[in-house]
């Protein structure tokens, strides 16, 4: 399968054309197994996701709330992993080689993997680039040439308290865009007002050219919206997870799937303004 | 000083090992404490004020203390026991409680929060906080936690808020997880804590200055006795008293430096903590050090009798030592360090804790290859009253 390494930059060229902003969500590959993980980014894709951050399981998620570790140990047991993250990436890609997919997690299982074996791999799997969350650029700079060889790069995490020069590098391993985390504290938080997000956002803008998604305490329609006007981007990750979760037991896989729809593209409305 | 044995090249490695693998957010929270406690170690009221509560308020110096009966059976060398089971609350990590919550105070922290897998960790960052006027959240295990009932009543008896942890393995690694994550949403307010030299710099740094002084003393006092040891034997959990005891040492290279891992019950592949000499490099909990993890990089469940030695992790300043072969390794099962702490209350009088009695039994091992000219100093970091019930459950 043909690479292409600029999936990221063409999605935010044609949302800018459209004078649209990008709708992205986070799903932990094989969550609740690998077959039902794959329909989920199609069905995701399909109900107006822009973007997959796809979190690749980890024992131990330490920057992540309740939600989201539940959602890793899940994984674990259905035997995710690093390795089985990318078999999840290769087989979205037969189908889909336009949607962006972002890897997220933690460093441990990509030291494990080798940073150039888990960039080459990546980058035959049709992945755009990555978020570590225990990787900071000033711990980064091996796994940042690894991931630059091989044209894909690192989306820096930009927290309102975070000097500059620790989300902003020139180093061909970073880019696509910055992750701007309004708020501290680990994902599925309290959420901080539109205010704080605006001006986490303009700072954002005034140090850095990459576009500026919001994420991180993002849970309600309403929130969405007010996000919308002022980011480049939304991230929604726990509301959505715990949704679906909630909506699993509740019947077969057809209403499940109808449901599921449903709730995306209530949320890819609040982003369009709809 | 940007303390005690600190990185060689750039600041908090320990040769590949060390770092700052955090979410970003903390980064700056890390950066702070950085420059705070190197203005404090330099200014010479804060470190009067430490020293002057070490003495008073911890109980140190705590004596070296020879054993009559341990080594003399095998016509083994003397064993010598550092006797910090002594100190007045959480035996030696009462020395970097102390430590961290003067420099909470000194930079005008009003909470402070930890992790603890023994209890020992908690009891002293309870008693300190509570002699600071800190409040003080305390996160543990519940595996842990049902095996120390006492302690727990000893924590919340010196006011703190302790949260038992129903999470992952239920030990002291899913505390840590849990007390760094509190810390990440409060850094503004609060103090993590660390109870051994590991993590994310400054903390291995800050934590082995704080421990320097067992070292210093048990060197003195050897001088002062006339004793020049063959082996200084210590059992790793966290790796706050190995290091603390090690670092007057590790320039002697005619001194053996011997770090003893939990075996957990003998055999085969039954899970153990013995991460230095069978982990992996890996990054966990803020640094890249010796790992217990799988293949793909996943952290393995931990075992021991003792749980402040059940941790995947280790400290990146000893795991710099045993890669370089300055410090060795040895694994104790459980039932040998339980055999040694009985041994020890029975015939001498002294109830260790079970972490102890891991490096007793090595050190009786060690002693053997001796005679009676020689002998071999072990690190005693705490007191067995918390592990009568697992010791002496049928009674």
């Amino acid at each position: 399968m043909a690479r292409s390494p600029n999936r990221i930059d063409r999605m935010f060229q044609r949302l800018k054309a459209e004078g649209r902003i990008a709708f992205v969500t986070f799903t932990v590959a094989c969550d609740p197994d690998f077959a039902e993980s794959l329909a989920r980014l199609r069905l995701l894709v399909g109900n107006g996701i822009d973007l997959l951050e796809i979190g690749h399981p980890y024992s131990d998620p330490i920057l992540d709330g309740a939600t989201i570790q539940t959602a890793n140990r899940r994984a674990l047991a259905a035997g995710g992993n690093l390795s089985r993250t990318l078999d999840l990436c290769a087989a979205f890609r037969e189908e889909d080689d336009t949607t962006p997919i972002v890897l997220m997690g933690y460093a441990n299982p990509l030291l494990a993997m080798g940073y150039e074996a888990f960039a080459a791999r990546a980058a035959a799997a049709g992945v755009d680039g990555l978020i570590a969350a225990d990787l900071p650029l000033r711990e980064a700079e091996p796994l940042l040439k690894a991931l630059g060889r091989h044209g894909l790069v690192m989306i820096p995490l930009a927290a309102p308290s975070l000097p500059a020069e620790d989300f902003v590098s020139a180093s061909k391993g970073v880019g696509g865009f910055l992750y701007c985390i309004p708020v501290v504290g680990p994902t599925g938080g309290p959420s901080a007002s539109i205010e704080a997000i605006s001006d986490a956002v303009a700072r954002c803008r005034t140090v850095s050219r990459l576009p500026v998604l919001v994420g991180f305490g993002v849970k309600t329609p309403d929130m969405v919206a007010a996000v919308a006007e002022v980011a480049d981007g939304v991230i929604v990750a726990t509301a959505l997870i715990d949704r679906f979760e909630a909506m699993r037991g509740q019947g077969d896989a057809e209403a499940f799937r109808r449901a599921a729809a449903g709730l995306v593209a209530g949320y890819r409305q609040a982003v369009d303004g709809r | 000083m940007t303390a005690a044995g600190a990185a060689r090249g750039r600041p908090g490695r320990y040769g590949r090992f060390g770092g700052q693998f955090v979410a970003p957010v903390l980064l700056p929270v890390l950066d702070r404490l950085e420059a705070a406690f190197d203005q404090a170690w330099a200014d010479p009221t804060f470190r009067r004020t430490f020293e002057d509560l070490l003495e008073r308020f911890v109980g140190r110096p705590t004596p070296v203390f020879e054993t009559v009966t341990l080594a003399s059976a095998n016509g083994g060398a003397r064993i010598i026991l550092k006797r910090d089971d002594l100190t007045f609350n959480g035996g030696n990590y009462a020395n970097s409680a102390l430590g961290q919550c003067l420099l909470a105070v000194r930079m005008g922290l009003g909470s402070v929060v930890t992790d603890t897998g023994s209890g020992q960790n908690g009891v002293a960052a309870a008693a300190v906080a509570a002699r600071l006027g800190l409040s003080c959240i305390i996160y543990m295990g519940s595996s842990d936690a049902a095996r120390h009932a006492a302690t727990i009543r000893k924590m919340r008896a010196f006011g703190a808020d302790l949260r038992i942890v129903e999470d992952a393995d239920r030990t002291l690694s899913a505390a840590t997880s849990a007390a760094i994550r509190h810390w990440m949403g409060n850094s503004a307010t609060t103090a993590y804590l660390a109870g051994a030299p590991i993590g994310a710099h400054p903390y291995p740094a800050m934590v082995s200055a704080f421990q320097a002084v067992i070292g210093r003393e048990t060197r003195l006092q050897l001088i002062e006795a006339g004793v020049l040891p063959r082996a200084i034997v210590s059992a790793v959990g966290g790796g706050s008293s190995t290091i603390g005891i090690f670092s007057a040492f590790v320039g002697d290279p005619q001194i053996r430096l011997v770090a003893v891992e939990a075996g957990g019950r003998s055999g085969g592949d039954a899970p153990h903590s013995a991460r230095l000499g069978k982990g992996r490099r890996g990054i966990f909990h803020g640094a890249e050090t010796l790992v217990l993890a799988d293949e793909h990089g996943q952290i393995l469940p931990t075992a021991s009798i003792a749980p402040g030695l059940a941790y995947p992790g280790s400290a990146p300043e000893i795991a710099d030592l045993v890669e370089r072969g300055r410090v060795e390794t040895v694994a104790v099962t459980d039932e040998e360090a339980r055999q040694a702490v009985l041994r020890l209350a029975k015939s001498e009088g002294i109830l260790v804790s079970l972490e102890a009695g891991h490096a007793v039994a090595a050190a009786e091992r060690i002693a053997r290859l001796y005679d009676r000219n020689d002998a071999v100093v072990v690190m005693v970091a705490s007191a067995g009253d918390k592990d009568l019930d697992v010791i002496w459950p049928e009674s």
